[in-house]
């Protein structure tokens, strides 16, 4: 059995939805520190909207989130990335109209003139690709460009914890598997990663920890090697 | 100079660009005169265009807040100056000098009452997640009521600021322009420098177009949406006041209708620009002001909001997002 470090985020019966539709119901999920958590399962069953209502963009109607023992239910969503989240959407994860230095500024955007430049010097060290096309427009990057610079963005703050909502999505093979190793790293840096990912055995296969959700609902959670072995699981949710 | 480039993307475009040309080189004084107004219409339509971008409404207010901001500037006038019918009037304009240090204080007030109809209004609104359509009938009931609110206050009649008579400047090519276009064309140039130098230059302005682009992403990113979007109306509120009160003093008269009236333009001028897209207003404000203007060389100029919409039709069947409009981009 992996040890678990501390935990980072708490989350305890989470139901929440659109309106009057419930999407999810009653969800647990603890995420720990330096560790990566797949969440996988099929289309619609509520993945990214378990990853909105922690983020806040949602309001869960039932259920509490904590972040190092702290509630933080209550809070708008833009106090959260003060509190160490950060979330990266599936799509839209860029302001289109801003200059790819203007998105990493907004990133930055409670930041002091100081910790700005200190992290931005982090970021582009970690994705140099940025570096040369800091005044370009962010409309014009390529789509694991985008990505690369959605995740900087997300990183300016210097989170504790990051939401990562489908990454690799409509990338190609070999940036698939560069954006997975920017996400190695980031556990390297004593973060706490939530993965939803349609490729489902490459991101078990970096976790730590998985869950399968199927009908809003939690059905399995677990070391990801464990789920990853488990024949039934493997027919049911990996594609066999 | 991308924004030349698309004069020159199509051959229709290119030829309208012509005709303009030649009708201005055939009329120059109106071409002059269109600068002068569109200048004023750029102003009032920057404001309206940066509460779509990011509210998602056509606030139907806007003209009226216009209207409420000459009769606020003449009310504060004659309170604090109530002499200054008698004192004298600036250089070679009609307007007399109080009405400089007034304009200011004018333009914040309505600016401030801009953020209090947003939180007594259309924060709750918004709260309880009405649509931008339903957003846009509560605004047109503001209208509504701040026109009623102004006869009942000010009366119906019309009025003016108090003002001295002045000759026109001669010009060669035929071109006379009295003294106060002018000066209200400078100070709308300026403060469309201004509006465009916070937007693409600070930190607030690059948060305001961040809001514009996805609200989710700022509030996630740590940007306080409801603040800027207060800021949004505060700046909104400042561009509607100035261009009311510069409109007031161009014309030389206040109506209680007389921002309801411009709104046509104003909405033309947005939409021919990108809607949502304050420097496309500019370029819509300005091109509905020169062409408005030209037509009135051959036409009635009763016509002229039939030219607006003309423009306006001709636009969008050759750019159906506006001049500067693109899908997915606001600014």
């Amino acid at each position: 059995m992996m040890s678990k470090n501390k935990t980072s985020l708490e989350a305890k019966n989470i139901s929440a939805g659109y309106g009057e539709q419930i999407i999810i119901r009653n969800i647990d999920l603890d995420l720990h520190e330096s560790s990566i958590t797949t969440i996988i399962g099929p289309n619609g069953c509520g993945k990214s909207t378990f990853l909105k209502s922690i983020s806040g963009i949602i309001n869960p109607v039932e259920g509490e989130v904590s972040i190092y023992g702290s509630n933080v239910t209550e809070l708008n969503t833009f106090e959260l990335s003060k509190k160490g989240l950060g979330y990266v959407p599936q799509s839209e994860n860029i302001f289109p109209s801003l200059s790819v230095e203007d998105n990493l500024k907004m990133g930055g955007y409670i930041l002091s003139n100081d910790d700005y430049k200190k992290n931005l010097e982090y970021v582009l060290e970690m994705f140099p690709v940025l570096k040369d096309k800091l005044s370009d427009s962010s409309s014009n990057l390529s789509g694991g460009q985008r990505q690369m610079l959605a995740l900087s963005r997300a990183l300016m703050l210097d989170p504790k914890i990051i939401m990562l909502d489908e990454p690799t999505a409509g990338l190609s093979p070999i940036i698939v598997d560069e954006v997975l190793e920017n996400i190695i790293s980031l556990k390297k840096s004593n973060l706490s990663v939530l993965l939803v990912e349609q490729n489902a055995k490459k991101a078990l296969k970096i976790s730590d920890f998985g869950a399968v959700f199927s009908f809003g609902k939690k059905v399995i959670e677990d070391e990801a090697s464990r789920i990853l072995s488990d024949k039934e699981i493997s027919k049911l949710y990996l594609g066999g | 100079m991308k924004y030349f480039d698309i004069i020159f993307e199509n051959k229709t475009i290119l030829l309208l660009f012509w005709i303009i040309l030649i009708l201005s080189l055939m009329k120059p004084w109106l071409f002059v005169n269109g600068i002068l107004i569109g200048s004023l219409y750029a102003l009032g339509s920057i404001g309206l265009s940066l509460i779509y971008g990011n509210l998602k409404f056509a606030n139907m207010a806007h003209g009226d807040f216009m209207t409420l901001s000459s009769y606020v500037a003449l009310a504060l006038l004659l309170f604090f100056f109530p002499n200054s019918e008698q004192s004298p009037s600036v250089g070679p304009f009609t307007f007399k000098y109080e009405l400089l240090i007034i304009i200011p204080i004018a333009v914040v007030l309505i600016g401030f009452l801009a953020v209090l109809f947003d939180k007594l209004i259309y924060k709750k609104l918004r709260d309880l997640g009405a649509a931008p359509a339903a957003i846009a009938l509560t605004s047109l009931g503001l209208a509504v009521g701040l026109r009623g609110l102004i006869q009942f206050i000010w009366g119906t009649d019309s009025t003016s600021f108090p003002r001295e008579s002045k000759l026109f400047w001669d010009l060669p090519f035929k071109v006379k322009i009295p003294p106060d276009m002018f000066f209200c064309a400078i100070v709308a140039f300026i403060i469309a420098i201004a509006f465009y130098f916070v937007l693409f230059k600070t930190k607030l302005g690059k948060a305001i177009r961040a809001t514009s682009d996805n609200p989710d992403l700022a509030r996630i990113t740590g940007i306080n949406t409801e603040k800027i979007i207060l800021y949004i109306w505060f700046i909104g509120g400042i561009l509607a006041a100035t261009s009311g009160i510069l409109i007031s003093v161009q014309q030389a008269i206040i109506t209680p209708v007389m921002g309801w009236k411009i709104l046509i333009p104003l909405f033309a001028a947005v939409i021919v620009g990108g809607i949502g897209n304050p420097i496309g207003a500019l370029m819509g404000g300005l091109l509905i002001g020169i062409t408005g203007e030209l037509a009135t060389g051959w036409i009635n100029p009763s016509y002229k909001p039939a030219v607006y919409f003309l423009v306006l039709l001709i636009v969008l069947l050759l750019r159906p997002n506006g001049i500067l409009g693109s899908k997915g981009r606001q600014f």
